[in-house]
């Protein structure tokens, strides 16, 4: 029953999208072979100068994550 | 010279939206037949992956690079958040002695 659901509202929702989101999110758009100036080290310069501030926030939330999984995994004995 | 040196040639960005659409229903419904955390969770990560690769796709259409940078952004915090989902899940089955969904139940209150 709940999966006959899960398989009903998921190809609905893939024809949906095929027919009607998809043709006019790029119409006749094809990455051509000079796309842009995106070259080897564009996505690291990037990252170290436009978006260095959601890089070092990034590093705090990892460690958050970190210190948040080993207080939840801790067993109750030992303390 | 390529977008990111993997493209080789023009390349319909048609088909990359269509594989992220069709990886999208695939996890819709993993997520909905879904009867164990851990399939949940799987199915969440394939959710989020095709949100990426069309993320990927319109970036390297725009040939900005900024679009790349994100998707690194979204799988970090993806990451994050599956670790303390799992830490989460685990501390309801110490309580519990069951992890299921079913479990989560109790969060009605």
């Amino acid at each position: 029953m709940k999966n006959k659901l899960a398989i009903i509202l998921a190809i609905l929702l893939f024809v949906v999208m095929t027919t009607f989101i998809q043709p006019s999110a790029f119409p006749n758009g094809v990455i051509s072979i000079n796309a842009g100036s995106v070259g080897n080290g564009a996505i690291t310069h990037l990252m170290f100068t436009t978006y260095i501030l959601p890089f070092e926030i990034i590093t705090f939330l990892l460690l958050a994550a970190m210190l948040g999984a080993m207080y939840l995994g801790e067993r109750e004995g030992d303390k | 010279m390529s977008a990111y040196g993997i493209i080789s040639g023009p390349m319909n960005i048609g088909a990359i939206e269509f594989l992220s659409i069709a990886i999208l229903s695939i996890g819709i419904y993993s997520f909905l037949s879904s009867k164990t955390i851990i399939k949940a969770l799987i199915s969440v990560e394939i959710m989020i992956n095709s949100g990426l690769l069309n993320l990927v796709g319109a970036s390297s259409y725009y040939g900005n690079a900024a679009g790349a940078d994100m998707t690194l952004f979204v799988l970090v915090i993806a990451a994050a958040e599956t670790v303390v989902a799992i830490s989460l899940f685990i501390a309801v089955f110490r309580k519990k002695g069951s992890a299921g969904l079913d479990v989560m139940k109790l969060l009605k209150g």
